[in-house]
Formats: structure tokens, sequence, C-alpha cells
């Protein structure tokens, strides 16, 4: 222990250094400033970022750097969510549920707060324990194979669906939906193109982001046209910019839930940030005294799905430095950052470039300290977009979609798809489905084909494997209490009614 | 520090003004008179873009302009590379290939392109390493024993690649043909997702460019052999499957542009990309990813290339044939 | 879920006025059957292994129930509004600009779009229109083309 805090020691000692400093900074702010630009998120910005490292001095900058574009944009995400029902990554779907609904009754200001109160204290909890238990941790990350992956995604898919307030039937259609969608592009395991329906730009799957972007934002802002004109987006209600006493009381155990369950999340290969958020969600409807609450604006709903997806942003950093497995997109594009500056991530990093890890780690502290500093003075700014009337607002919107979405990776038919997601997001909007379980369980579905058919290769064709290891049991048994449980409550609060 | 970076900002700011000016197409002898673009069909972060983006950076100073690379991936490189074949061929527009492009054609998909014919071969880089790594502690010493207990029992041992129709897949179901050891494919997501695979025990054997370098040098990971026709320099111990008689395809890397191209044109990309194979920032990059610098001109790429397809194409029937 | 009922009533010809929910279930049992379909010709279980239809055809038969469920007259009073026309407005200039981006560039469509969209949906006078929409097109060039250096095409015949 005493080690790690020595070496923790000479970490922010290298942090310090005024260039360091510097580097923390520019990428806290770039990274800010594109997780709130709809479309382009952490991962193009990286990439686009990347040459620069062949020079930006120090290696150690370069990365200190892109890994604060990282934690950055998580903290961003949430802005446009919160404000205008507009994910600017995926992570920040969950926040849309219950923020956009908290900033439509004046409350922005605490939704804000909240959400970067919890990046920050979540990102401090990841990062201590990065410090600790990260390296023991990502070593028994990889036990979790295809069964207990398939197990998870299951929950998670579960989990989507109770996501809606309303009838479960319309829920599980969504989510059923959103594991199709999922599924188009070419299958992995056979190399044949699946549901692409014959169109060349479908055989690498339908675009996640712009699919979120149309069905939460432009379906958002199409719902808004049937109104009456001259309203804005929202309302013009801001009310108080700081989270009040109750909030705080709601918010804590949230927040401390939230880092927990997306630290842990944010450390499986392949887990990441949004299964982490998800999770958040759902513990915190059911362990609150007040689940009713949720959809309408609860802020458990924004403080505990914020601090996870934050958490897991950071916590992924275990398994990219201590094994060298990147586990999402992100972590792969730095994964090449640190290629291109001949470090090899892996079990040698310890060895042969502690100044690295452990200059990153503590560039991570000083990083998340300089965006709460950032965030909380911005959050009086960013309502004020909410008095922006909607005439100017949303044409600006949907141009500012489109030019993110081509963005992403410079291709016309993502634009296509933003529209048409922004189509059937009006549709669902004005049909009172909840878009949420569709966008999560799409995201899932990709787990759930490929750790199923890699489990049943690895079994023989037995479905036991899934309930003879033990965790893939344990997460299977806990999907079912959920699903009964689901049932239950339905049934009781439906006859209580009628 | 922070000025330095607002320089290389500001440059590329100007750079992409640059691009906006395009001037009219000049004559061939003064190619290039602006910036060239280079495709990577690939996602940024994989060894195709680095070592790409590194190859760009020692070309452009050659060539006297800025190339900026534009990765377009998706389906398996086949919208980059469609989009390649269609770009005006004038040199302005170029792009990186790998094995995957035609790889696709020899399981017998639908391209919307010719794999071979609709493009200008300028140069060549380099071979991806391809090796078949266990666990140190796996019962396996050598890839004779691995060979050995495939054929005593079939479809006992599991192995990952990085996917259905990978050089990495094709490389093992050669083996297993001409051995006649019975292993079971288990495709994983990539090459980033054979490693916790073999980790956790889920696989007893990868076929996978280098991720398991590091565990290699840590001890962790015993590498029974590599796909190169010789050994490679970096694990001089290490019997390559060519010596040991098996039959293996290579992961190739080169630089490609539309067809048609003006001869003098591709000339002179030639010219300034494989001088650039010198640079050290290229070399290093090559030595990060464990891959091999080679040298080729542009009309023995498109040979390589065409008895790749060949050779690939016959496996492929040869596995359909036997059942798999 | 109440407060959903703040639709007007419909002043529309009858071949959209069709509900969003009866809508939406249709969508579901389109998708369901053609992806189903496709699922069952890829081929559940292809050599004695799972193959790549198997969670495809699984999921559509669910989604297929599920949607011949959903797709009922409405229950509850908010599940009766109709589809209104300026969101139909705006969906179709949507798709124009769409179709427009590839071959106009950046620039032309993206002021010409949003000139539309203020002048039909929100009655801006046309100056105001123009130079918002100007100012929207700028500032989205200068953060995504300049700032960010994201290689997109400007003006009409650049690729």
């Amino acid at each position: 222990m005493s080690s790690a805090f020595d070496m923790l020691l000479y970490g922010f000692s290298l942090a310090f250094q005024p260039e360091n400093l510097i580097f923390a900074l520019i990428g806290s702010v770039l990274g800010t400033f594109v997780g709130v630009l709809p479309g382009l998120g952490p991962v193009a910005t990286i990439a686009v970022l990347l040459p620069l490292t062949y020079q930006a001095g120090s290696p150690l900058g370069s990365i200190i750097m892109l890994s604060a574009i990282y934690y950055g944009a998580m903290y961003g995400g949430s802005t446009t969510s919160i404000l205008m029902r507009l994910p600017g990554e995926a992570a920040s779907v969950i926040t849309c549920l219950d923020g956009y609904e908290m900033a439509k009754q004046g409350r922005a200001g605490p939704a804000l707060a909240i959400a970067a109160i919890g990046s920050f204290v979540a990102g401090t909890v990841a990062i201590v324990g990065l410090t600790f238990v990260g390296p023991a941790f990502a070593n028994a990350a990889v036990d979790f194979g295809p069964p207990e992956m398939f197990s998870l995604a299951l929950l998670g898919v579960v989990l989507c669906a109770s996501l809606s307030g309303g009838p479960p039937l319309r829920g599980i259609a969504m989510a059923l939906a959103g594991i199709l969608l999922g599924l188009v592009g070419v299958d992995l395991m056979t190399g044949v193109e699946r549901l692409s329906m014959g169109s060349i730009n479908l055989t690498g799957g339908i675009e996640l982001v712009p699919m979120l972007m149309g069905l939460f934002g432009l379906g958002e802002v199409f719902h808004n046209l049937s109104k009456q004109d001259g309203a804005t987006l929202l309302t013009t209600k801001i009310g108080k910019l700081m989270p009040t006493r109750r909030d705080w009381r709601e918010s804590i155990p949230a927040i401390g839930r939230g880092s927990v369950v997306g630290f842990l999340i944010g450390l499986l290969p392949g887990g990441g940030a949004i299964l982490g958020s998800l999770l958040s969600y759902t513990m915190e409807k059911r362990v609150s005294a007040h689940p009713e609450r949720f959809g309408k604006g609860a802020i458990a709903g924004v403080a505990g799905p914020e601090s996870a997806n934050n958490a897991a942003a950071t916590s992924s950093f275990v398994p990219l430095l201590t094994l060298g497995l990147p586990g999402n997109a992100v972590t792969a594009v730095l994964f090449a950052g640190l290629l291109i500056q001949n470090i090899q991530p892996g079990p040698m990093m310890l060895v042969q470039h502690a100044d690295i890890f452990w200059g990153v780690i503590a560039s991570m502290y000083v990083g998340n300290m300089m965006l709460l500093v950032l965030n909380l003075p911005l959050v009086g700014l960013w309502v004020q977009l909410l008095r922006v009337p909607f005439w100017l607002l949303a044409p600006a919107i949907v141009m500012v979609s489109v030019f993110g979405t081509y963005s992403l990776r410079n291709n016309w038919f993502d634009v296509g798809v933003l529209l048409v997601s922004g189509g059937v997001g009006y549709l669902f909007r004005a049909a009172a489905y909840e878009a949420a379980p569709m966008a999560m369980a799409f995201i899932l579905a990709d787990i759930l084909d490929t750790s199923l058919r890699q489990a049943l290769l690895m079994s023989d064709h037995s479905l036991g494997i899934f309930f003879t290891r033990p965790r893939s049991g344990v997460i299977l048994a806990i999907a079912a209490v959920v699903v009964v449980s689901q049932l239950y409550s339905y049934h009781r609060r439906h006859r209580r009614t009628s | 520090m922070k000025s330095m970076l607002g320089f290389r900002l500001g440059v590329a700011a100007l750079a992409c003004a640059g691009f906006l000016a395009h001037g009219p197409a000049g004559a061939q002898d003064k190619f290039p008179e602006r910036p060239i673009t280079m495709i990577v069909p690939w996602g940024p972060g994989g060894s195709t873009d680095v070592s790409g983006r590194a190859l760009a950076k020692a070309a452009e100073a050659l060539l006297g302009q800025p190339i900026v690379v534009v990765n377009k991936p998706g389906a398996s490189t086949m919208i980059g590379m469609g989009e390649l074949a269609n770009a005006k061929p004038d040199g302005y527009t170029i792009g990186t290939l790998s094995s995957t492009s035609y790889m696709l054609k020899a399981q017998g998909r639908q391209l919307p392109y010719d794999a071979v014919e609709a493009f200008s071969y300028i140069s060549y880089y380099g071979d991806n390493l391809i090796g078949i790594a266990v666990l140190a502690d796996a019962p396996w010493k050598s890839l004779a024993e691995l060979i050995a207990d495939g054929k005593a029992h079939p479809g006992k041992i599991k192995y990952g690649t990085a996917g259905v129709g990978s050089t990495q897949h094709l490389t093992t179901e050669a083996l297993m043909l001409s051995s006649g050891a019975k292993f079971v494919h288990i495709p994983q997501k990539g090459s980033a997702g054979s490693m916790p695979a073999l980790l956790g025990k889920h696989v007893d054997f990868i076929t996978e460019v280098s991720v398991w370098a590091p565990f290699v040098a840590e001890g962790k990971v015993r590498l029974l052999a590599v796909s190169t026709p010789k050994r490679t320099q970096a694990y001089p111990d290490v019997p390559s499957l060519g010596e040991l008689g098996y039959n293996s395809r290579r992961s190739l890397q080169a630089i490609i542009g539309p067809a048609g191209m003006p001869e003098p044109v591709r000339l002179k990309l030639e010219g300034a990309f494989r001088k650039a194979l010198d640079n050290e920032g290229f070399r290093n990059a090559m030595k990060t990813l464990h891959m091999e610098v080679i040298d080729l001109a542009g009309p023995d790429v498109k040979k390589l290339v065409q008895s790749e397809l060949q050779h690939a194409t016959e496996l492929v029937q040869r596995m359909k044939a036997a059942g798999n | 879920m109440r407060a959903r009922t703040a639709y007007r009533s419909s002043k529309l010809s009858p071949w959209y006025a069709l509900a969003p929910g009866r809508l939406v279930a249709g969508m579901f049992m389109t998708l369901a059957l053609v992806f189903g379909a496709a699922s069952w010709k890829l081929g559940y279980w292809v050599h004695g292994e799972p193959g790549p239809g198997l969670l495809p055809l699984g999921t559509s038969l669910l989604l297929a129930v599920c949607a011949a469920f959903l797709y009922g007259p409405p229950r509850e009073p908010e599940e009766a509004v109709v589809l209104e026309r300026l969101p139909l407005v705006a969906f179709a200039l949507l798709c124009a600009y769409g179709l427009a981006l590839p071959w106009g560039g950046m620039v032309l469509p993206s002021v010409i779009f949003g000139v539309l969209w203020m002048r039909l949906l929100h009655q801006r006078p046309f100056l105001v229109s123009l130079i918002v929409s100007a100012l929207v097109t700028g500032a989205g060039t200068l953060m995504f083309k300049v700032l960010l250096k994201v290689p997109m095409s400007l003006w009409p015949g650049m690729s």
C-alpha cells in the first residue's frame, strides 16, 4: 500500500509540472466542449488529435491531454441531455430521462450542478480505486468470459424494459426492437451480412450516436413544433441554480452507489460507461422511497447514472494500462496514442513506464478538480441557453446535429440515420413511448449475440454453461427476480387503479 | 509548451485552409500542388491507422505537401475501399490496403469494386506479425505438441482469432487442414478481444497479431510459432510456420490509389513512400506494432496481392470441402 | 402521462391522421416480420452450430407477439392523439436538407434549410432568418471544419 502511495506522490510531482498542468487543462476544456457538442464525442476528438501527439513534446503530456479529453467529455455530455434532451454521447442517454424533466420544471440548475458534482466525486472515487485495487481487480475481470457477459447483458435488457414508467409491454417491445436494430451488420462469428437489407452502408451496423441524437434530440424538436409556436423548447422558468438541502439528501447516496457500480462495470472487458449508468439508474429507482417520481424529474436519477458513467470512464483505464486491453472505443484510441509514443500498455507498463502510469493517474485527480472548478460556474451560463427562443434554437439544434453526425466518420449515410431516427423519435414521443429502452437494448444487442454464441461454442451447445458457472448463475438469478418483481408490482398497481 | 501547441493547431488550421483553396488540376510534373488525402478504411487507433499515419507523416516531408489522413471505417473496409476505388485517379486521393480487403473476395463476398483491378499500386510497407500463443502454464511446449493433442482429442482445444475470415483464422484453418488436427474456432471481437479470452482461459490458444507481445515479454504467455516465412528478428527462438513446413497467409500493408493513375504521378508517390520507409519515426512505430518493414515496388505489390488472393481462395474452397 | 393530452385535435386529411400509437405498433410488426424472415433465411442453426439467425429470429417472434397486443384500439385518451402538420412539414424539410447535403456541400443547403425552417415553421422575417441561418452555419463550420479539422466538403463539387 505504502509503495502505491509513494508512487502516487511521485506521479503528483510529474502532474504538477507546469507543462503537464497545461496539457490537463487543455484536455479538460476541449473534452467538455466536445462532450457538449452533439455528435463529435471523445473518440472522434482523440482520433483527430492523435497526429498532434507525434510532436506534442513529452509522451506523458500527450497522454495526459488525451485522457483529460475523455473524462472531460463525460462531464460535458450531460449538459445537452439535461437542457435539450440531446445526448451528446451514448453514456448520457439515461440522463435525458430525469435531467430533461427537471429542466422542464425549471430545475436545470440543480440537475447540471449535481451532474458536475456527482461526476467529480465518482471520478475521484474511481481514481482512488484505480490506485489501490485497480490492478488486482483487472486481473480478476478477465475471468468474466462469454457466459458471464451474456448474463450481464441479459440483465441489462431486462432492466431496460422496466425503465419506462408505462405499461411493461411497451418497454419490452421497445427493448426487443432495439435488439433487432442493434444486430444489423456483418455477423462477427460467420462473416455473413445480417439484416442489412442489401445496403453496403448497413454492413457495419447502424451508427449509434446519430440514432441517439435523432431518437431523443430531433424527436423532441419535432414534438415541440406540435405545440404552440413561439414557446421555448422548455420553460422560461429557470429557478435556483444550486441544489436544495433535499436534493442533496437524495443525491449523496445515489452518487456513492453510482460511483461503486460504475467503477466495477468499467473494469470489465467490453463493459463500458453505458451499462454502468443503466445499472445505476435502475438501482436508484429500486432503493428510492418514491420510485414513481423517476422519469418525472427525480434528482437521484441524474446523480446516480452521471456518477456511474464517470467512474466507469476512469476505471476503464485499469485494463488499458495494466493489461493492455482496451475495453471500449475510447480506450482503443488511447491505446494507439500510447503506441505512437513507443509505450506498450500492458503488464510491463508499471515496470517500464512507471512515470507514465502514475503521472496519468495523478493528473486525473488534478483534471477532475479542474473540471469541477470549470463546470460549476458554467452551470449559470448553460441555463441561459434556455432563454434562447425556440424558433432560433430548433434550427440550430438540427444543423449542429447534422454537422456533428457527419464529423463522426465523414459519412453522409449517418446523416440519413439521424434524420430517420428523428422522425421515428417524434412518433415515439407522440405515442408516449419511452425511447430509452430501445437505445439501451440497441447497445447491448452486440454483447448479447456474440457472447451467447461464443458461450454455446465453448460448452458444445449446452445452455447449462449459463447456470453452472457461478457468477453467470447469480446474475441470471438477479434478472429473474427483476422480471418477477416487475410483473408483480405492475399487476398490483394496475389492480389498485382499476 | 502552450505556445507550441497553439502553433501546431494554427499550422493544422492553415493546412485546412490550403485544402479549401484548391487550384486547378495542375500539370503532372508539378504534382503535388495541394494536400493529398489518404483514406484509411479502418477506425482510428488500429495498426493500419497508426502505421499508415506514421508513414504519411514521413512521406509528406518528401512530397512537400501535407497528407491528410481520413478514417472511413465500416463494413470490413468495404466503405473506405469503395470510396477510394471511385475517387479521381489524380494522385490526390490515395489509401492503405490491408489483407482484409481482398480476403472478403476470397470468401465469396460481393464487393462493389474489383478487389485487385480497381486500384493502382503505389508501394509496400510491411507485414503484420501473426503468432500462435498459449498461456505459459498451458501443457503444450511446442506447436508439435499442440497439434498432436488436437489430433488425439479432436474438438477439445478451442482457439480465438479476430474473427471469421481474418488472416489469423485462415492461417489456423490451413494449419488444421495440413496437419489433421481439429480445433474449435471461437471468434472474438477483433484482435483486442483475443487477449482477454486467452488470459481468462475462455480459449486455449490464440492466433493473433502482436497483442500477445507484452505478455510474452512478461513471461505470462508462450509463443509457439510465428506466421512469417522466416523467423523474425524480434523472436529469434520462435520457429516460423514456414520452416515447420506449414503454409501461412501473409497480412499485407500497402499504399494504393484508384486505378488509372498517371504513371509519372504514381512513380512520384512510389518514390516518396518507399524513401519514407527509412524514416526513424515510422520505423519506431512499426517496431512498437511488431510489424516488419518490407520494401516492394508498386507492380510487385500487385503480383503479391494476386497470388495471396489466389491462395486464400483455394484455401476457402478446401475448407468448404472439408465441411467447415 | 395526463399532461400529454394537450394535443390539439386533427385538421388533417385521413391518410396520415393515424394514431401514432398504432403507427408504432405497425412499425414494430413490420420490423418483426421483415427481420424475422431475414433471420430465418440466415439460419438459426448452421452446420450443427448456433447460426447468425438464432438471436434475431427469437427476438422477432417475441416482438411480433408484443406488436399484436399493442395494435389494439386506444385504451387511454392520450393514445388517441393524431400526428400534426408542423412536425411533418419539418420532417419533410429535414429530409430535403439531408438529400441536398452530399451534392451541395455543407454551406449552401444549411443556410437554405435554416431560412426555410424559420420562414415556414416560425414565420420569422426573411432577413432575420437569413442572418441567423448564416451565423449558425458559420459557427458550425468554424467549430467542426476549422477548430476540430473534420474533413468535410463545404461547397458543391468538392468531395
